[in-house]
């Protein structure tokens, strides 16, 4: 039996937000403050230092996607500090934010009786389910659509019984991804990703509902019991998700520094032997690094150990936090994408993949040169053309600077 | 009279004493303040409008009156978040305006805040996201 190694398991963590932009520091303070009552002190003593550009601020906690969880935090820990007009802007967000959550959560709600009733076991990813159980409800965290896991064996039947209940395959030009399936809903206007895989295949070993027995737990959502990822499942899931999003989006972070701040103790050696049999540990370890180095995370020391000894894990995320809240443009990202798999054989997956989907005609293609349908194939000879104009500038100034220096395998 | 509070096409989430509901009839979002919640929870259809007041009382600890009472029933009667029949609809709407909420509960107000649910754009690709979400 695995030792469940808690939480409260930590290394001492430098103050590093000295030189952060001040806007950054408070936004990440202040969602922090939502979910670790610990965290107050420090968002009062920034907001009492005075000078916030609110204006640039709110603009960024909407861009991150925090705007809701801040607006709560503030309400709760500093309302004395935040112009009233601030406070109630951003209280006019979460409630225009909670009413699409509202939404969701009901269409989510309906579709997991709908399989139930067909005897299909689902299990809820991200969306609502992790709002609610990560900060409490359902409307404190920012989405746009909803992810359901269910068995392959079931697939077939899952997507029959979302054609009954309305939903239709939202059209793509390009090729189908084989893991998931995405539905929308024109009556409500939801949309749904089922996925038979909890992750790509080109983002480690593939990991079906059937791998997760005994790893699921149930949260309320709308005082509903929703079936999702139990903590230290959601701690691989998190942390390969933000990898697979570059960890563009301080909202990822924002979760998983969250999921460790969560009283219960979480289960590190299954997570880790986990993210080493997905052949994901590089990517668990960057995102561990990340939110231990913003956030002060309590990440346990052999945790920290093993990253800083895998000098690429300290390496990619120190290029991250340096640039957070910037985008990667495209090519860094594919570079990073590369750069994070813990195998060359998984790296081959990601060129393979990206060349896969840049032979196939895309949306873009259509928009960027309307055609007629007839002769819609004549996009495939535009197309290479078209992604050389986009991207072989940025390509080349890569090519030329930087010679990929953190494909370096794993030690 | 005694209310009763709709629990059928509703969807309700509570967050930090205010209630969330959303209405899949009509596709509304209703935000109750703590009063307003409270008095919607109470709304079991067996207690009096003293009753609920009462039970207000206790679980806020603040002195709200009858008065408020009937006008949070109104306003949750206007959003059609009560079980009640046309006539006795009618009956708590006109009975009272806001204009007579005590000066007590008066800084609850707004009691409910609605807003309409837009439906979200169909997104424009159904292709899962590229390795680094590169749009390609």
């Amino acid at each position: 039996m695995p030792t469940a190694i808690t939480s409260k398991m930590r290394v001492p963590v430098p103050d590093d937000t000295a030189g952060r932009e001040p806007l950054l520091d408070l936004l990440l303070a202040s969602a922090a403050a939502a979910y670790c009552p610990k965290r107050t002190a420090r968002v009062r003593a920034l907001l009492a230092a005075g000078g916030t550009d609110w204006d640039r601020w709110t603009a960024l906690a909407r861009r991150e996607g925090l705007a809701p969880l801040v607006s709560m935090s503030l309400a709760d820990t500093a309302p004395d500090l935040v112009p009233t007009q601030v406070r109630e802007e951003l209280r006019r967000e979460w409630f225009a934010s909670s009413t699409q959550c509202l939404a969701l959560a009901a269409e989510l709600i309906r579709a997991l009786a709908d399989l139930r009733h067909t005897g299909i076991a689902a299990v809820a990813l991200k969306g609502p389910a992790l709002s609610a159980q990560l900060y409490g409800s359902c409307t404190l965290r920012q989405y746009d659509d909803l992810d359901l896991l269910v068995s392959r064996r079931h697939w077939a039947r899952a997507i029959q019984v979302f054609f009954s209940a309305g939903y239709r395959p939202v059209e793509h030009l390009g090729r189908s991804p084989g893991h998931e399936l995405r539905l929308h809903n024109p009556d409500t206007g939801a949309i749904l990703d089922l996925h038979r895989l909890l992750m790509p295949p080109w983002c480690g070993s593939p990991c079906a509902i059937e791998d997760l027995e005994g790893r699921t737990e149930e949260v309320l959502v709308c005082e509903t019991p929703v079936e999702t990822l139990e903590p230290s499942e959601l701690l691989v899931f998190l942390c390969v998700h933000a990898a697979k999003h570059s960890w563009m989006g301080l909202k990822w972070l924002v979760d998983i520094d969250a999921l460790l701040c969560r009283p219960q103790g979480l289960d590190w050696d299954y997570a880790l032997r986990e993210a080493i049999r997905r052949h994901c540990r590089r990517r668990l370890l960057v995102s561990l690094v990340l939110v231990r180095e913003i956030f002060g995370a309590p990440v346990p020391d052999r945790v920290s150990q093993a990253a800083a000894a895998d000098a690429a894990v300290m390496a990619l995320a120190d290029e991250v936090r340096h640039r957070l809240p910037a985008a990667f443009h495209s090519v860094e990202r594919i570079r990073l994408q590369m750069s994070v798999q813990d195998r060359w054989r998984d790296r081959l997956r990601v060129l393979q993949e990206l060349f896969a989907v840049a032979g196939s005609v895309t949306e873009a293609d259509r928009q960027s040169l309307p055609l007629p349908a007839p002769i819609y194939s004549l996009h495939s000879l535009t197309r290479p053309f078209r992604l050389l104009w986009r991207y072989g500038p940025q390509l080349a100034r890569q090519m030329t600077l930087r010679s990929f220096p953190l494909l370096r395998p794993r030690p | 009279m005694k209310p009763l509070a709709r629990n059928e096409q509703i969807t309700v989430e509570q967050v930090r004493g205010e209630t969330l509901v959303y209405d899949l009839r009509n596709r509304k979002a209703h935000c109750l303040n703590a009063a307003v919640s409270a008095v919607w929870r109470a709304c079991d259809g067996q207690t009096s409008i003293q009753g609920i007041a009462e039970h207000v009382r206790r679980e806020l600890d603040r002195p709200l009156d009858e008065a408020f009472v009937e006008t949070a029933l109104a306003e949750l009667s206007r959003a059609g978040l009560l079980e009640t029949g046309p006539e006795e609809a009618g009956r708590v709407r006109s009975h009272l305006t806001r204009r007579q909420v005590s000066a007590g509960a008066a800084i609850l107000l707004p009691l409910i805040a609605t807003i309409a649910v837009p439906k979200p754009a169909a997104a424009a690709s159904g292709a899962a996201p590229n390795p680094g979400g590169v749009p390609l």
